[in-house]
C-alpha cells in the first residue's frame, strides 16, 4: 500500500516538472494569450520560435508564420525580417532547401527596400550564409557571413556578434582553414562569456572540440566537448545534445575506443530520431557505418551506410551523400577483395582434394584458416584449423613433430631471451631502486641536520628574545619607579610652593617672613620647571629640533606677550629634521630660556626678534631686543650669563653677548653640528 | 559658592590644595580623597560643581574615573592636574571628558584663574592639546570631517598646534582675541562629542553598553 502511494507521488512529481517546459516558454505563452496584436506580441512569438526551434521544429514553425502575418500588418520591417530569418534557419536545418532559398529571397528585396536599417540588411546575409553553408559551398557564404558579423560590430549588438563570430568560425572549419577557424571561436566564447550566454557558450564548446578533433587534437578536444554537453543539459537543448554525443562518438574514434564511440553514436541516432530530423539522422548512420567498415564488420557497415544514403538521396543533400558513396565504395573493395581471397582458397582447395594434392590440401586449410581468422569469422576459422590440424596429424606426423619442436624450441628461446631481457631489467630496476634508496637516505640525513639546525636557531632566538624581553621589564620596572617617584617629587614640590604661597597671604605686614616664603615659592617652583625641562630633554620622542623650536615658541610667547613685548621668531627651512644630542637640546633651550626671561625681567625692551638658521655647519640662534641694555642690569644677570656661557662650554658653542644702552642687547649661540 | 572634589593621591599635595582653596571664599572643598575606587558613589553623593581630577593614582588611574563619572554625570567640570604635560594620558583624559588640565608646577598661581574659567565656560586649548588633536585627526585617516570641524577652526588649530599663542591667532587671521576663544570652545566641544559618540560605538562593540 505504501509503495504504491509513493509511486504515485514520484510519477505526480515527473509530470509536473514535465510540464513546467522552461520558464522562458510560459512566460512568452503569457504574453500571447494577451491578444494585443502590437509589436510586443510579435517579438513573444519570435522569441518563442526561437525556444521551439531545438525541440519541436513544427511549433516553431508555426510560431514564425504567426509572427510574418503579424508583422506585415502592423508594418514592422525590421520583426518581419527577423521572422523570415527564422523561417529560412529552420527550412535549412530540416534540409527544406527550396523553401529556404525562397524566404532568402523575400530577404534579398526586404533588405534592398530597407538598406538604412542595419538589422534587417544582417538578417538577410546571416540567412543567405546559413544557406549557402548548408548547400555545401563554404567559400560563398564566407563573405555573408562576414558582412553580417560587420553590421552587428557596428550595431553593437552583443548576442548577435558573438553568433555571427561562431557562424564565421564554423565556416572556416568547414574550409579545412582550423587555425582560422579556432581564433573565431574562440573569439566567440569569449563574448558569449562576457554575455552569460549559455546557449552561445555550448556552441562554442561544441565548435571548439570539433576544431581540435580535425586537427587530431583529441585529448585537447575532450573538455570542450563534455561542457558543450553539460550547458546543453541544463538548457535541455536536445538537437545540441545529440549533435554533443556525435561529436563524442568522433573523439572516442579517434582515440581509438570503437565500442564507446559505438554507444555515442547509438545515442545521437536515437535522439534524433526523435527530434525528427532526418539530416542529422543519416549522419549518425553515417559515422556508425564507417565505425563498423573499420572493425572489418562489412554486413552491419553495409546496413548503416545504406539507411544514410537513402536518407541523404531523399533530402538531396548531395555532399553528404558522395560521403556515403565514398565509404560504400571503400567497403565493397575490400570486400570484394576479401570475396576474390576467399573464392580463389576455396576454388584451390577443392581442385587440390580432386587431384590429390594432398600438400595444397593442407596449406589450404591453413590459409584458410588465417584467412577467416583475420576476417573475425572465427567459427570458419576453427573448422579449417581442425582439418588441417588432423590431416596433418595423419599425413605428416614426423614433420609436423620436428615442426613442432622447431616450434617449441623457438618458443622456449624466445621464453629465454624474454627472461634474459627480464632479468636484466630487473638488475637494472635493482640498481636504480638502491641508488634511489640512497637518495633517499641522503635526503632524509640532510633534513634531519637541516631541523637539528632549525632547532638550534629557533632555540638561540628564543634565548634572545627571552633575555631581551626580560630586558625590557626591567627597564619598565626602571621606568615605573622613576615615574613615581617623579610624580612623588613634583607632587610634594608642588605642595611646598603652594603652602608658601598661602602663608605668603597670611604673612601680612612682616617682611623677613614674606621674603623667605618668597624664596620659598621661588625656588620650590624653579626646581620643578628643571626637573619638567630635564624630562622633556630625555624623551627620545623630542629627538627632531622641530620638537625643541616649538616649545621654545610656546615659552617666548607665554613669557613675553604677558609682559607686553612684541616679538618675532623666524627659522630656516631645512632645520625641521636635524636632530642634536640630549646635552646639546638641554643647553639650547635652557640659554634660550634665560635670554628670554632676561629680556622680559630686566630690559624694558618693546621688540624682541629670535632667529634660528643653519650655515654651513653650524646652528645658529640670535635673540636681539631693544631694550636697555646689560651694563644697566649686570647685578642681576650676574648668575644667568655665567650659567649661559657654561652650557654653551658644555657643549663646545661659542656664545656671544654685544650690549649697549643704545643699540639694546644682541645674544648669539654658534652650536657646531656634524 | 561652587561645590568642589578633589582626587590626589599625595598626601601633602592634597592638603596645600584644600589650603590655598580655603583662601577663596566662593569655592569648597566639600571632599579630598587619595584615591577613586568610590568615585561614582562619591560624585553621587557630593554633586559638586568642579573635580580636580589627578591622573596618576593607584587602583583607577584618573582617566577611567572621568570615563565613570560622565556616564552619570554631563555637567560637572573636571580639572586634571598632572606633572607632565607632553603625556598623551592628557588628551585621553579630555578625550574622555575632562574640561581641561593643569599642570601641577602652576597650581600655586593659576589654579584660581582655571577653577573661574570653567566654571564661565572657558575651555583651555593649549598648543599641546591643539597638537595632540591633529595627530588624532590624521591617525584616524578618516577625511578631515572626524570632528566635523569648520575650515576657520581647523585653521585655528593647526596655527595653535605650531606654537602660537591665542593673541598671535587672532593678530595673524586679523580676528579678536574673544572670537578666537569662542572657536577654541567650539573645537573642545566638538572633541568631546565626538569623543562620546566614540565612546559609545566603543562601548557597543565591547558589549559594555
Amino acid at each position: 500500500m505504501q509503495a504504491k502511494f509513493w509511486v504515485a507521488i514520484t510519477l505526480l512529481f515527473f509530470a509536473a516538472v514535465v510540464k513546467a517546459q522552461t520558464p522562458a516558454i510560459d512566460s512568452l505563452k503569457r504574453i500571447i494569450a494577451l491578444d494585443k496584436k502590437d509589436s510586443v506580441e510579435v517579438v513573444a512569438y519570435l522569441l518563442l520560435e526561437s525556444e521551439l526551434s531545438r525541440s519541436n521544429t513544427i511549433a516553431a514553425k508555426r510560431c514564425s508564420f504567426i509572427a510574418v502575418g503579424l508583422s506585415r500588418s502592423l508594418n514592422l520591417p525590421v520583426q518581419l525580417s527577423a521572422a523570415y530569418s527564422e523561417l529560412a534557419t529552420i527550412n535549412i536545418q530540416t534540409n527544406q532547401t527550396d523553401s529556404a532559398k525562397y524566404y532568402i529571397g523575400l530577404l534579398k528585396k526586404l533588405a534592398n527596400e530597407k538598406s538604412n536599417t542595419p538589422k534587417v540588411v544582417a538578417n538577410y546575409n546571416t540567412a543567405a550564409g546559413l544557406y549557402y553553408r548548408k548547400l555545401g559551398d563554404f567559400k560563398s557564404s564566407l563573405p555573408y557571413l562576414i558582412e553580417c558579423l560587420r553590421v552587428y560590430t557596428i550595431m553593437d549588438a552583443k548576442v548577435s556578434m558573438a553568433g555571427q563570430t561562431l557562424n564565421v568560425g564554423n565556416d572556416y572549419s568547414d574550409m579545412g582553414e582550423f587555425r582560422k577557424a579556432m581564433t573565431y571561436h574562440l573569439a566567440a566564447l569569449k563574448q558569449f562569456e562576457a554575455l552569460g550566454n549559455k546557449r552561445g557558450m555550448s556552441f562554442c564548446y561544441s565548435a571548439i572540440g570539433a576544431d581540435f578533433i580535425q586537427l587530431q587534437q583529441f585529448s585537447d578536444a575532450m573538455p570542450y566537448i563534455q561542457q558543450s554537453l553539460v550547458i546543453k543539459d541544463e538548457l535541455k537543448d536536445k538537437k545540441g545534445i545529440a549533435n554533443g554525443y556525435s561529436e563524442l562518438g568522433d573523439l572516442e574514434m579517434g582515440l581509438h575506443q570503437p565500442d564507446k564511440a559505438l554507444a555515442n553514436y547509438l545515442e545521437s541516432l536515437a535522439l534524433n530520431k526523435t527530434l525528427m530530423l532526418p539530416g542529422e539522422e543519416a549522419k549518425a548512420d553515417l559515422s556508425i557505418g564507417r565505425l563498423y567498415a573499420g572493425e572489418k564488420d562489412v554486413s552491419n557497415a553495409n546496413d548503416y551506410l545504406n539507411r544514410s544514403g537513402e536518407i541523404f538521396k531523399r533530402l538531396g543533400d548531395t555532399v553528404h551523400l558522395n560521403i556515403v558513396n565514398a565509404e560504400e565504395a571503400g567497403l565493397q573493395r575490400s570486400f570484394l577483395h576479401q570475396q576474390k581471397t576467399e573464392k580463389t582458397f576455396l576454388n584451390t582447395l577443392s581442385s587440390s582434394i580432386k587431384t590429390g594434392d594432398k600438400n595444397t590440401e593442407i596449406n589450404n586449410y591453413k590459409y584458410l584458416s588465417d584467412f577467416y581468422s583475420q576476417n573475425k569469422q572465427y567459427d570458419k576459422a576453427l573448422i579449417y584449423n581442425e582439418k588441417y590440424h588432423a590431416r596433418l596429424d595423419s599425413e605428416q606426423n614426423k614433420e609436423l613433430q620436428l615442426q613442432v619442436r622447431g616450434l617449441e624450441q623457438k618458443y622456449n628461446l624466445v621464453r629465454e631471451e624474454k627472461e634474459i631481457s627480464l632479468l636484466k631489467k630487473d638488475k637494472l630496476l635493482y640498481q636504480v631502486n638502491l641508488k634511489n634508496q640512497e637518495l633517499f637516505k641522503y635526503g632524509a640525513l640532510i633534513f634531519l641536520l637541516m631541523l637539528v639546525i632549525i632547532a638550534f636557531l629557533v632555540l638561540a632566538r628564543y634565548r634572545v628574545v627571552h633575555k631581551a624581553r626580560r630586558l625590557i621589564e626591567i627597564e619598565k620596572m626602571r621606568n615605573n619607579i622613576a615615574r613615581n617617584l617623579h610624580d612623588d617629587i613634583g607632587s610634594t614640590l608642588s605642595s611646598i610652593n603652594i603652602l608658601s604661597k598661602v602663608a605668603l597671604k597670611q604673612a601680612g605686614e612682616n617682611k623677613e617672613v614674606s621674603l623667605g616664603l618668597e624664596r620659598i615659592k621661588d625656588s620650590s617652583f624653579t626646581i620643578m620647571e628643571s626637573m619638567s625641562d630635564i624630562v622633556w630633554a630625555i624623551n627620545p620622542a623630542n629627538d627632531p629640533l622641530e620638537k625643541t623650536i616649538l616649545k621654545m615658541r610656546e615659552f617666548a610667547a607665554a613669557i613675553l606677550e604677558p609682559a607686553g613685548i612684541r616679538f618675532t621668531f623666524d627659522e630656516s627651512e631645512k632645520l625641521a629634521d636635524l636632530k642634536l644630542s640630549v646635552d646639546e637640546r638641554k643647553n639650547l633651550y635652557l640659554i634660550f630660556k634665560e635670554a628670554i626671561n632676561n629680556i622680559a625681567k630686566y630690559s624694558g625692551a618693546t621688540l624682541a626678534n629670535i632667529l634660528l638658521h643653519k650655515t654651513g655647519h653650524q646652528l645658529l640662534m640670535t635673540i636681539a631686543d631693544n631694550g636697555k641694555g646689560f651694563d644697566n642690569a649686570k647685578q642681576h644677570t650676574g648668575n644667568g650669563l655665567k650659567n649661559m656661557r657654561s652650557r654653551s662650554g658644555e657643549m663646545k658653542a661659542v656664545f656671544e653677548i654685544e650690549s649697549s644702552a643704545a643699540t639694546g642687547t644682541n645674544i648669539s649661540l654658534a652650536i657646531a653640528i656634524t | 559658592m561652587h561645590t568642589i572634589l578633589l582626587y590626589e593621591d599625595n598626601k601633602n599635595l592634597r592638603e596645600s590644595v584644600c589650603s590655598l582653596l580655603s583662601l577663596a571664599a566662593e569655592y569648597e572643598v566639600v571632599g579630598a580623597f587619595g584615591d577613586c575606587m568610590l568615585v561614582e558613589s562619591q560624585v553621587r553623593d557630593f554633586n559638586p560643581d568642579v573635580i580636580l581630577m589627578d591622573i596618576d593614582m593607584p587602583g583607577m588611574t584618573g582617566i577611567e574615573a572621568v570615563r565613570k563619572i560622565r556616564t552619570f554625570n554631563k555637567s560637572v567640570q573636571i580639572i586634571m592636574l598632572t606633572i607632565f604635560d607632553d603625556n598623551e594620558n592628557v588628551f585621553n583624559a579630555l578625550y574622555n571628558g575632562a574640561n581641561g588640565y593643569l599642570l601641577k608646577k602652576y597650581i600655586s598661581d593659576k589654579l584660581i584663574d582655571a577653577i573661574k574659567e570653567i566654571l564661565q565656560g572657558g575651555a583651555p586649548m593649549s598648543p599641546l592639546i591643539a597638537r595632540m588633536v591633529v595627530d588624532n585627526m590624521q591617525q584616524k585617516q578618516k577625511a578631515n570631517d572626524a570632528y566635523k570641524l569648520t575650515s576657520r577652526e581647523k585653521d585655528i588649530l593647526l596655527l595653535l598646534s605650531k606654537g602660537n599663542s591665542a593673541k598671535m591667532i587672532a593678530a595673524a587671521l586679523e580676528l579678536s582675541l574673544d572670537t578666537i576663544r569662542t572657536h577654541t570652545k567650539h573645537i573642545y566641544d566638538k572633541l568631546h562629542v565626538n569623543s562620546q559618540i566614540e565612546a559609545v560605538s566603543k562601548a557597543f562593540n565591547e558589549k559594555l553598553v
